[in-house]
């Protein structure tokens, strides 16, 4: 549908809809964690003396950014894997279908070397599943909207990779950020403080209080600190379908400031 | 009589009105403690100062006197000099600047643009000058060591130390030694051969060079497989200490290379990682002792030598005391070099222990296992401190903190990286933060749970922390004692401290708002004792309240 609106439409519109949604939106694939580890070994083997250890070798292209300069969709990476690029001076590999399989979910997985099975969907239905049944905003803010007791996901598509991101949706508790973690402070003078930290050091806690106010707490002040280990973030596997969270993290990767 | 007050006044306000900086008077730097004439205050290293003006109990009416701001961002870990009260210090890459010590304002501004193919590991980070008579020296980054007119800024020569085009550099303070200026060389990260050389003072015509690692046929050169000896790397990029009686001058020297595949350099790999002490007259090496044989964990040795004479087993003993980045704390005699004793300070566990001759009984954990300490060591360059008065000994740690170590076959190739491998800081949660050599940033968002730094208070004699102040951040900073017991320190979070040297209580603090990775320094003019720091992009300079 979306190829078709392309075709339909002038060149104009067709930039307009590169830059507004991400490159694995039009292709709905999940990528398994042994494919993202094979494509590891074989992106070392055969890409990183280009493209370096980070996927930033080339210029103009950031493979874990997914960052391109002629492909966009897994089945583009997959042509210029097979045939190369003229314009681009890379040459063309012979790999086995299930090597770039694994290729193209380490790229996807934004090179994460340690990353966990994924499915990516649409980013546009992702976007329906964060303002609607996801209920996402009730915590979170993004671009001006939505609650801040959870933290802000404006960018967190450059600040997290897919595979944590699906880790956050589906096991909450093994991906909670350690400065995300929630607080509790009961201050000496019995009052207490719930929230989430911005900042810790020797003497002071900098945090957003569950009524949304940039609070100080002076750790002299302090009777009790409880870091709570666990989160406020519900799994929604169960909650979402396999393919609504592919979705929703197609959406999330694509939040990028 | 007005005339004669104003040439009183003139006199007493004139700075620049100083005797020379003979080596006599390097000699008994500690005796002049007004002053801050090599990197460590004295030969001896101990950070100990004679100035006892600001006492434990009207350290709370320190305020601020003065600022400098750095020109140039970046982590600035360079240590002032003090002399006669013009304050001389390096900003990145490599200016020199002259300021009247009481009020911060420059006499003048010497600038050298290192060439951009210097390569550096870790940063353009220099961290200080030398001083004879009065002239300055200084290394740079690629790799030239820079005699400078303290009165004019003008260079006086200027040589080439190394070839920067194969990534040596020079990030210390040089040290001068009778009329020899003496200054190592960086490049742990990229396969240099490491060396310490010294330069005739006056000319800069160099006068004998030690190389770190022996070549085929000189004893220790057994100790490297095949032709690894060539790039082994064993830098020196800390600050040397020297004891004028024994004749002996001491250094560090760091990590071998490749830094994290001993495979590739199987052997002990002399003299990387030791505590080396060479005669400063000829160059030729009196001892060694090496703390972390065939290195995988990146251990570089370069930890300020500190030179102690303290009572060990009811008598007295010419030491040299040593907090090592392996997590040990050593105890040797600086005499002959003979391991004493050695305690873990940090949670260690690539090593189970150290045997009778201090010899580290290494426990290599699995792959994908974490190593304590991890990569940037239980404690690391940054200075310590040793108060005669306490007999204790202070410095910076970095407590429950890990890291992983990649190991992979390197190949080298001049100027290029050349590490073997890689590593990353333990986390809780994959893709968290994790503590680094410097703080990226104002924001602390890795939290306490990849480590927390402390100042520690240590006696020498027992190995045994005698008081501990905990940082939730880990600190990079440099400390100083003073004949009144107050320890002056700091941290990554910005906080410069005085703590009471005696008990660790926090007397005072200041937030300075960056981290502090230098070592503070005193000194006085005009009877008042002054005392600075560098925090983030700010040399602040604190007095009491009149």
């Amino acid at each position: 549908m979306m190829r078709s609106s392309l075709q339909i439409t002038g060149l104009w519109l067709a930039l307009l809809l590169c830059i507004t949604l991400p490159a694995a939106a039009q292709e709905d694939h999940a990528y398994t964690a042994e494919q993202i580890q094979g494509g590891y070994r074989l992106y070392s083997r055969q890409c990183q003396l280009c493209h370096g250890a980070n996927g930033d070798g080339v210029g103009g292209t950031n493979l874990g950014r997914q960052q391109f300069r002629f492909v966009a969709t897994d089945s583009d990476i997959r042509k210029m894997v097979a045939n190369g690029s003229t314009g681009g001076g890379m040459p063309s590999f012979a790999l086995k279908d299930e090597e770039v399989d694994g290729l193209i979910a380490f790229i996807r997985s934004g090179m994460d070397r340690s990353g966990v099975s994924f499915r990516l969907g649409d980013a546009a239905r992702g976007k329906a599943v964060y303002d609607g049944k996801g209920g996402c905003v009730a915590c979170h803010h993004l671009a001006g909207n939505g609650a801040r007791t959870a933290p802000d996901l404006t960018d967190i598509g450059i600040l997290r990779r897919p595979g944590q991101l699906f880790t956050s949706l589906t096991d909450p508790i093994k991906a909670t950020m350690p400065i995300n973690r929630p607080v509790v402070i009961t201050l000496k003078s019995g009052r207490t403080v719930k929230g989430r930290r911005y900042d810790e050091d020797t003497f002071l806690v900098r945090l957003i209080d569950s009524g949304e106010n940039l609070v100080t707490v002076s750790k002299a002040d302090i009777k009790d600190y409880q870091v709570r280990m666990d989160t406020d973030m519900p799994s929604f596997r169960g909650r979402l379908s396999d393919g609504e969270l592919g979705d929703l993290l197609a959406y999330l990767i694509s939040l990028k400031g | 009589m007005r005339r004669i007050m104003l040439f009183l006044l003139v006199l007493l306000a004139s700075p620049l009105a100083a005797a020379e900086v003979t080596s006599q008077r390097l000699e008994r730097a500690v005796a002049e403690p007004q002053n801050w004439l090599m990197y460590s205050g004295g030969y001896n290293s101990q950070r100990y100062s004679g100035l006892g003006q600001i006492t434990r109990a009207n350290v709370k009416k320190l305020e601020l006197q003065w600022v400098l701001q750095d020109q140039v961002p970046g982590v600035w870990q360079s240590n002032p000099l003090v002399v006669d009260g013009v304050m001389y210090l390096t900003q990145r890459p490599n200016d020199v600047m002259a300021v009247d010590a009481r009020n911060g304002k420059h006499f003048w501004i010497y600038r050298w643009t290192p060439d951009p193919g210097a390569r550096v590991c870790c940063g353009s980070n220099n961290r200080g000058l030398a001083i004879l008579g009065d002239t300055l020296f200084m290394g740079t980054l690629d790799a030239h060591l820079i005699a400078i007119d303290a009165k004019t800024g003008k260079p006086i020569w200027n040589i080439a130390v190394a070839d920067f085009k194969a990534a040596y550099s020079i990030t210390m303070a040089p040290i001068v030694v009778k009329d020899k200026v003496l200054v190592g060389v960086g490049g742990g990260e990229f396969g240099i051969r490491g060396f310490v050389a010294a330069y005739d003072a006056k000319t800069g015509k160099e006068l004998w060079r030690f190389n770190t690692i022996p070549q085929p046929g000189e004893p220790g050169s057994e100790t490297w497989s095949g032709d690894s000896w060539k790039t082994g790397s064993a830098p020196i990029w800390t600050m040397g200490s020297y004891d004028p009686a024994l004749n002996l001058v001491y250094f560090g020297t760091g990590n071998p290379g490749p830094d994290w595949n001993p495979a590739q350099r199987s052997g002990d790999n002399l003299y990387s990682d030791c505590a080396i002490a060479l005669d400063p007259d000829t160059g030729r090496m009196k001892w060694h002792f090496q703390f972390t044989p065939n290195d995988g964990y990146d251990f570089d040795a370069t930890q300020v030598p500190v030179l102690a004479d303290i009572t060990w087993k009811g008598k007295p003993l010419k030491a040299m005391l040593w907090a090592n980045r392996n997590g040990f704390f050593y105890v040797l005699d600086r005499g002959t070099g003979q391991f004493l004793s050695g305690t873990p300070f940090v949670k260690v566990n690539w090593a189970s222990g150290l045997d009778a001759s201090g010899r580290p009984l290494q426990t290599p954990q699995p792959e994908g296992a974490p190593v304590y300490p991890g990569n940037q060591g239980g404690t690391n360059w940054y200075p310590p401190a040793y108060s005669p008065r306490t007999g204790l000994f202070y410095f910076s740690v970095w407590e429950n903190y890990a890291s992983i170590m990649r190991r992979e076959e390197a190949t080298y190739e001049a100027g290029r990286n050349f590490t073997g491998g890689g590593t990353i800081g333990v986390a809780p949660v994959p893709g968290a933060p994790t503590v680094g050599l410097a703080r990226r940033g104002p924001i602390d968002t890795w939290t306490s749970e990849v480590g927390t730094g402390a100042t520690v208070a240590l006696d020498p004699r027992t190995g045994k922390r005698v008081w501990s102040f905990p940082q939730y951040d880990v600190t990079t900073s440099g400390n100083l004692v003073t004949a009144s017991d107050i320890l002056f320190t700091g941290g990554n979070e910005g906080y410069f401290y005085a703590l009471d040297a005696k008990s660790g209580k926090l007397l005072w603090k200041a937030s300075l708002g960056g981290s502090i990775v230098m070592a503070p320094v005193t000194y006085a003019i005009g009877g008042r004792q002054y005392v600075s720091v560098i925090a983030g992009n700010v040399l602040a300079t604190f007095a009491l309240r009149p």
